[in-house]
């Protein structure tokens, strides 16, 4: 054994075969002849792989999130076209739209139809590592939309990671799919605790969501009045579903 | 050189740089345009089209930052869709409902794969859920550093160090903090 330390700068350049001959040949030699040497060149290789798959999953999750933002975009946009589309189509579409006023506002259940999409998973590697076997299992269940069986794994890896938000989250938006509103309410209000969050926003979302589909008009309109002022990425759909439902 | 190929060039460049947005911009572009496609020739869901196309968009960006990628010679949106297709292939081969004909063969051999497979072990997991939890400067600068792969001259220019000095001292730190955290969760026995 021998006094040779493989720093992450050397393995990298090995890895990224930018060595030149001579160097490269060194660090071969060592790696064959010095275990403890070729012991830190792996620890350092999977290091650095490790820091490629989590910064992906971040710019992958970073994609996820725009597909959840492109929801109210496509909505306006279908309402500014119908808007201009004629006097007749105008007037019939201030009947229907004073119709659907009065409907929805005593449907708070159409609103939430109208209004709830099912969220994606957006979990990023480390908190897929972190949620355990049940976890993972759990949210594979919930990619499928198997909200049911999906529950009670959440619950078991609820169990044994009480601190990890995005299984509350994620077992809320189960609860919600299958209209288990107080059940979503229960575990979305806990996330709503979490500052710190990175779901927070959709969370607080989704949780408006449940009050409405319980049918508490007036605690939806508080959470999403809150979402509407915090200027995030969910305030335009807040600020349209208030005017939906007041 | 066309105007097209130069607005190429000049989106690679960006991205090389570190510029996320060029990615982003690029996703939002063809993404519908994508899905109806894959829609139609692999009949593909919506969703199961636009997690490729993420994924797609992902290892782009890898492989321009990873120095792999350095310039195309047919348009980006091109050269998405051949990734894509790779993508598609080996997804609908797992889930064996997909036998790809003569030409499907020809397309795929005519982009060479620059994404090598990464592959999660114990190890790793852990790793990854250890880098989530680091705190700033060493989250940002480990990332501009090994995948962004960044000069120091640059990471100093970004984040507002003294000179490269002062980035290389601190870098030495983080990937210290790093690797004792990472040793002192395997002394735990906690794996």
């Amino acid at each position: 054994m021998t006094d040779h330390r493989c720093d992450m700068d050397q393995t990298s350049k090995y890895l990224q075969g930018k060595m030149q001959a001579e160097e490269k040949e060194a660090f071969e030699q060592l790696l064959n002849t010095d275990a403890l040497f070729r012991e830190e060149f792996e620890f350092n290789r999977d290091l650095l792989e490790s820091m490629r798959i989590h910064y992906r999953s971040r710019l992958k999750g970073r994609l996820q999130d725009l597909e959840q933002a492109a929801v109210p975009t496509a909505f306006r946009q279908r309402r500014v076209y119908y808007w201009v589309s004629g006097m007749a189509a105008a007037v019939l579409l201030v009947i229907v739209t004073s119709y659907w006023f009065f409907f929805l506002r005593t449907n708070p259940q159409l609103v939430f139809d109208q209004y709830y999409t099912p969220y994606y998973n957006v979990l990023e590697g480390t908190e897929r590592s972190m949620s355990g076997n049940q976890g993972e299992l759990a949210m594979r269940l919930y990619d499928q939309k198997r909200y049911e069986d999906a529950i009670p794994v959440f619950e078991q890896a609820i169990a044994r990671q009480p601190n990890a938000p995005f299984l509350l989250f994620y077992k809320g938006l189960s609860h919600l799919s299958i209209k288990q509103a107080d059940s979503a309410i229960v575990n979305l209000e806990k996330v709503r605790s979490r500052a710190d969050f990175r779901l927070i926003e959709p969370a607080q979302w989704y949780l408006g969501l449940a009050y409405l589909q319980k049918g508490e008009i007036e605690t939806a309109e508080s959470v999403f009045e809150e979402i509407a002022n915090s200027q995030g990425s969910y305030s335009d759909r807040a600020s349209d579903i208030l005017k939906a439902i007041h | 050189m066309t105007a097209d190929l130069k607005k190429q060039e000049d989106i690679i460049a960006k991205i090389k740089a570190g510029d996320e947005e060029e990615i982003v911009s690029l996703y939002t572009s063809y993404r519908n345009d994508f899905i109806h496609w894959a829609g139609f020739k692999f009949q593909l869901s919506r969703e199961e089209a636009l997690d490729i196309f993420q994924d797609t968009l992902v290892s782009f960006y890898d492989s321009i930052k990873q120095g792999k990628l350095t310039e195309i010679h047919y348009s980006i949106k091109t050269y998405l869709y051949a990734i894509a297709k790779h993508m598609i292939y080996n997804k609908l081969k797992y889930d064996k409902k997909f036998k790809p004909d003569q030409d499907d063969f020809e397309t795929f051999s005519s982009v060479e794969s620059t994404d090598e497979p990464l592959i999660l072990t114990e190890r790793k997991k852990i790793m990854v859920a250890l880098l989530a939890q680091m705190r700033e400067p060493c989250a940002t600068l480990l990332r501009l550093f090994y995948f962004d792969a960044f000069s120091m001259e640059a990471i100093a220019s970004k984040l507002h160090y003294k000179n490269t000095d002062v980035v290389k001292t601190q870098k030495l730190r983080c990937i210290k903090e790093l690797k004792r955290k990472v040793e002192s969760y395997f002394k735990k026995g906690d794996i």
